[in-house]
C-alpha cells in the first residue's frame, strides 16, 4: 500500500533537490568554456611570454642533483646568467670544485663548452644533456613552444589537486629534439606542471615535473624546483633548484667568451 | 790493403777502448733506430685501426642545409657519386656505403656510448672474414633486420648475454630525439679486425629508418684501395669528379671547424650549424684521407721524430768529442810508432787514411751493436701487451706497441754515424799525418 503523507512529501523534495543539483552541474560541466586547439595554441604562446623575461636579465644559483645508479649521486652547483632578448646563456659551474670554471655559453644560436684545462670553446649541440644530467642544454634557453610545437589534442584532467589542461603537441620541424610532447597546464595559473617528451618513434623518454614557480616579473613565472625523470634508464633522475634568483641587468660583458675564459681562471 | 789491416789490428790493439767507443756510438744509434721504429709503428698501428673501423682509405661524406640553416650529415644524391665513382674504379679494392650515429646502449641503468654503423652487409666482406666472433653468430646477425653487432667490451661492460634485447638511444641526422631496440646477436673480440671497442654494427635497413635516412642513402662511402701509396690521387680525383656534377667542399677549403674530415664518425659530430658559409643546394661533398684524419696524430709523430733525432744529434756530439779526444790520446801514444812507420816507407797520405780507417772501423763497430741491440728490443718490446684504451689503443696493434724496421733510415743513420766519427778523426789524422818523422822519433 503506497504511503501518503508529510513524511512522503518531504522525501520527494530531497530527490527534486537532488536532480536539480545534477541538473545544474551538469549544466556547468557543458556550458565551461572549453578549450580549442586554437585556444591551445594560444595557450603555447601565452606559456612562452609567461617563460621568457623580457624586458631584463635573469640570474640564479641552481643546485643540481643527479641520482644514477651507474655513476651514483652527483651534486653540483651551476650559476645561470639569462638574456631572453638575446635568445643567450651562459651556465658557469661552480661545485664540484673538479669542474670549476666549466661553461656553456649561448650565443648567435651557437652552444660553446668552455674547458679551463684546455682553454679551449668547443661546439656543442643544444640537445645534449646539460653535464651528464638529465637536463637538455635546451631547457636552458628561452621557451619556443608556439613555433616549435603545434597543438593535436586537448583534455582536461586533474594532476594532484591541481586542475589542469593536457596538451598533446606536435613539432613543426625535424629538427625539434622531440617530436612529440605532452604537457599538464594549470588552469587557474597557467605554467607547465608536468611534460613528457618522446621520442621519434614515440616512446616516452623523459617526464619533467616543474613543482614550484616564483613569480618574478608581472607575467613572468620562473621554476623554482624542476624533476627531470628519464624513461629509458632505470632510476636516473635529475632534480634542479634555483636560488638567488634576480633579475636584475647584468653586463654585456657577461654573454661573451673573454668573460667565460676570465672568470674562476 | 795494408794500412787497413794494421787499422783494424789498432782498433783490437785497445779492445775496451774500442769496445766503449763503439757502445756509446751503438747506444747512440739504437735510440734514434728505435724511436724512429715507435713513430712508425703508432702511424701504421693508427693507420690500419681506422681503416678497419671505418672501412677504407678515402672518405666521401655530404652534405645537406636544413631550413634552419644547419648542416645534416646525409648522400642523397647518389646519382652524382656513382656517376663519379668511376674515374677511380682502377685504384678500388672495396666499398662501403655506411650510416651511422652516436648511440647510447641502454640495458637496465647500464650504459655505454658506441658508435653505432648502418651496414649492408654484403659489401662487409672484410668485416665478416676478420671478425673473431667470441659469442652468437655473425650469420645470425646478418640475416636477422634486429640483429647486432658488438664488442666484447661493450657487452661485459652492459651486463648483456646474446639474444638479450638493448635499447639504442641517439639522435636522427637532423637532430630528433630517438630509441630504437636491437637483439644481440654476434659478440666480437675488441682486438680484432675492428680495433676499437666503442663500435658496433646494424643492418643499415634497419638504422636508416630510426635515423631518418632512406633506405638507400648513407652517409659516409669508404674506398678502401689496392695501394694505400694512391691515397691523395684518388681523393683529388674523386674531389675532381664529383665537382662536375654537385657542389664539393674541396679538402684544401677546410677550415678544421669538425665538419671537415671529422664528420664521418658519426652524426653527433655530423650536426652542426653552418656558420659563415656560403649556402648551396642538394648535397655537398666532401672527400678525405686517411692521413687528413690523422693529422693531428702526425704533427705528434712528427714532433717524436724531431725529439728523436735531438737526442741523436746531442749523442753524436757527444761521441764526436769524445772521439777526437780519443784519437788525439791515440795520436800521442803512437807518436813513435808513427815515425818508424814513416821512417820504413809510409806515407803523409798513409798515416792519414790509417786513422781514418780505425775510425770506420770503430763506427762499424758501434753500428754493429747499435742495430744489434735495436733488433732485440724491436722483437721483444713488441711482445709486451700493454692496457689502453680509447685513442691510444689506435696507436696499438693488437694491444702491443709496434716497432716496424726501417731499412733505409737504418741505412741513413748508419752512414751519418760512419761520417760523423770520420769528421771527429779527420783533425788527429791530418796532424798525425804531419808529423815529420825525425822529430816523431826523437
Amino acid at each position: 500500500m503506497e504511503r501518503r503523507g508529510p513524511l512522503r512529501y518531504l522525501e520527494d523534495m530531497k530527490t527534486m533537490k537532488n536532480i536539480l543539483i545534477a541538473i545544474f552541474m551538469i549544466g556547468v560541466a557543458v556550458t565551461a568554456p572549453a578549450l580549442t586547439i586554437d585556444d591551445a595554441q594560444e595557450l603555447l604562446a601565452n606559456l612562452d611570454t609567461q617563460s621568457n623575461i623580457e624586458g631584463s636579465d635573469f640570474s640564479a644559483v641552481m643546485t643540481m642533483v643527479t641520482e644514477d645508479p651507474q655513476e651514483g649521486t652527483d651534486r653540483s652547483v651551476v650559476q645561470q646568467f639569462r638574456r631572453d632578448t638575446d635568445d643567450a646563456f651562459l651556465m658557469l659551474i661552480q661545485e664540484p670544485v673538479i669542474q670549476r670554471g666549466q661553461g656553456y655559453l649561448r650565443i648567435d644560436e651557437s652552444l660553446w663548452f668552455y674547458d679551463p684545462e684546455s682553454r679551449q670553446f668547443a661546439h656543442t649541440s643544444m640537445n645534449d644533456r646539460f653535464n651528464g644530467s638529465d637536463a637538455n642544454n635546451s631547457d636552458f634557453q628561452r621557451s619556443n613552444l608556439e613555433d616549435d610545437y603545434r597543438v593535436t589534442t586537448v583534455d582536461e584532467g586533474t594532476l594532484g589537486r591541481f586542475s589542469v589542461w593536457i596538451l598533446n603537441l606536435k613539432a613543426t620541424s625535424n629538427e625539434v629534439p622531440y617530436p612529440t610532447q605532452r604537457l599538464w597546464i594549470n588552469r587557474d595559473t597557467p605554467v607547465i606542471l608536468k611534460s613528457e617528451d618522446y621520442s621519434a618513434g614515440g616512446r616516452l623518454m623523459r617526464t619533467s615535473y616543474y613543482p614550484s614557480y616564483t613569480r618574478i616579473q608581472d607575467d613572468a613565472y620562473v621554476p623554482t624546483r624542476m624533476l627531470f625523470v628519464d624513461a629509458l634508464v632505470e632510476g636516473k633522475r635529475t632534480e634542479i633548484t634555483l636560488t638567488d634568483i634576480s633579475v636584475q641587468d647584468l653586463p654585456d660583458t657577461i654573454f661573451t667568451k673573454s668573460y667565460v675564459e676570465r672568470v674562476n681562471n | 790493403m795494408r794500412v787497413i789491416r794494421i787499422a783494424r789490428r789498432n782498433v783490437q790493439r785497445q779492445a775496451r777502448r774500442s769496445n766503449l767507443l763503439a757502445g756509446a756510438m751503438g747506444f747512440g744509434l739504437m735510440v734514434i733506430l728505435l724511436m724512429n721504429s715507435f713513430t712508425a709503428g703508432i702511424v701504421e698501428s693508427a693507420q690500419e685501426s681506422l681503416s678497419s673501423l671505418m672501412g677504407g682509405h678515402v672518405f666521401l661524406t655530404g652534405s645537406l642545409l636544413s631550413e634552419s640553416g644547419r648542416t645534416v650529415s646525409r648522400i642523397e644524391d647518389i646519382q652524382s657519386v656513382e656517376e663519379a665513382l668511376p674515374a677511380i674504379e682502377p685504384y678500388i679494392d672495396t666499398i662501403l656505403r655506411r650510416s651511422s650515429t652516436q648511440a647510447t646502449m641502454i640495458f637496465g641503468s647500464r650504459r655505454e656510448t658506441v658508435t653505432l654503423y648502418g651496414v649492408i652487409w654484403d659489401e662487409e666482406t672484410a668485416l665478416l672474414r676478420d671478425a673473431e666472433v667470441v659469442e652468437g653468430s655473425l650469420d645470425a646477425a646478418v640475416t636477422a633486420s634486429d640483429g647486432l653487432v658488438m664488442s666484447r667490451s661493450t657487452m661485459e661492460s652492459l651486463g648483456l648475454v646474446v639474444n638479450e634485447r638493448v635499447i639504442a638511444h641517439f639522435s636522427t641526422v637532423t637532430g630528433q630525439e630517438n630509441v630504437a631496440e636491437f637483439r644481440v646477436l654476434a659478440v666480437i673480440d675488441d682486438n680484432d679486425a675492428t680495433d676499437m671497442s666503442a663500435v658496433a654494427y646494424v643492418s643499415r635497413d634497419t638504422l636508416n629508418p630510426v635515423i631518418g635516412l632512406r633506405s638507400n642513402e648513407y652517409q659516409s662511402l669508404s674506398i678502401s684501395l689496392t695501394d694505400v701509396g694512391t691515397m691523395e690521387t684518388v681523393a683529388t680525383q674523386l674531389e675532381t669528379a664529383l665537382a662536375d656534377q654537385a657542389p664539393v667542399k674541396f679538402r684544401a677549403e677546410d677550415d678544421g671547424s669538425g665538419f671537415g674530415p671529422g664528420v664521418a664518425i658519426g652524426p653527433g659530430r655530423f650536426f652542426g650549424v653552418a656558420a659563415e658559409e656560403e649556402p648551396w643546394k642538394g648535397t655537398r661533398f666532401s672527400v678525405a684521407t686517411l692521413d687528413d684524419y690523422l693529422g693531428p696524430l702526425t704533427q705528434m709523430v712528427l714532433i717524436l721524430d724531431a725529439i728523436g733525432l735531438g737526442v741523436f744529434v746531442v749523442l753524436l756530439t757527444i761521441i764526436m768529442v769524445g772521439l777526437l779526444n780519443t784519437f788525439r790520446m791515440i795520436l800521442l801514444e803512437r807518436t813513435g810508432e808513427i815515425g818508424t812507420m814513416r821512417a820504413i816507407g809510409l806515407q803523409r797520405g798513409d798515416i792519414s787514411r790509417l786513422f781514418l780507417w780505425e775510425a770506420i772501423f770503430l763506427s762499424l763497430r758501434g753500428a754493429l751493436f747499435g742495430l744489434s741491440a735495436a733488433f732485440v728490443l724491436g722483437l721483444g718490446i713488441p711482445l709486451l701487451p700493454i692496457s689502453a684504451d680509447g685513442d691510444l689503443s689506435m696507436m696499438l696493434r693488437n694491444g702491443r706497441i709496434a716497432l716496424p724496421f726501417q731499412p733505409v733510415f737504418a741505412i741513413g743513420v748508419v752512414v751519418i754515424l760512419i761520417g760523423a766519427v770520420v769528421l771527429a778523426a779527420w783533425m788527429p789524422a791530418r796532424r798525425a799525418a804531419r808529423l815529420a818523422p825525425a822529430e816523431a822519433l826523437r
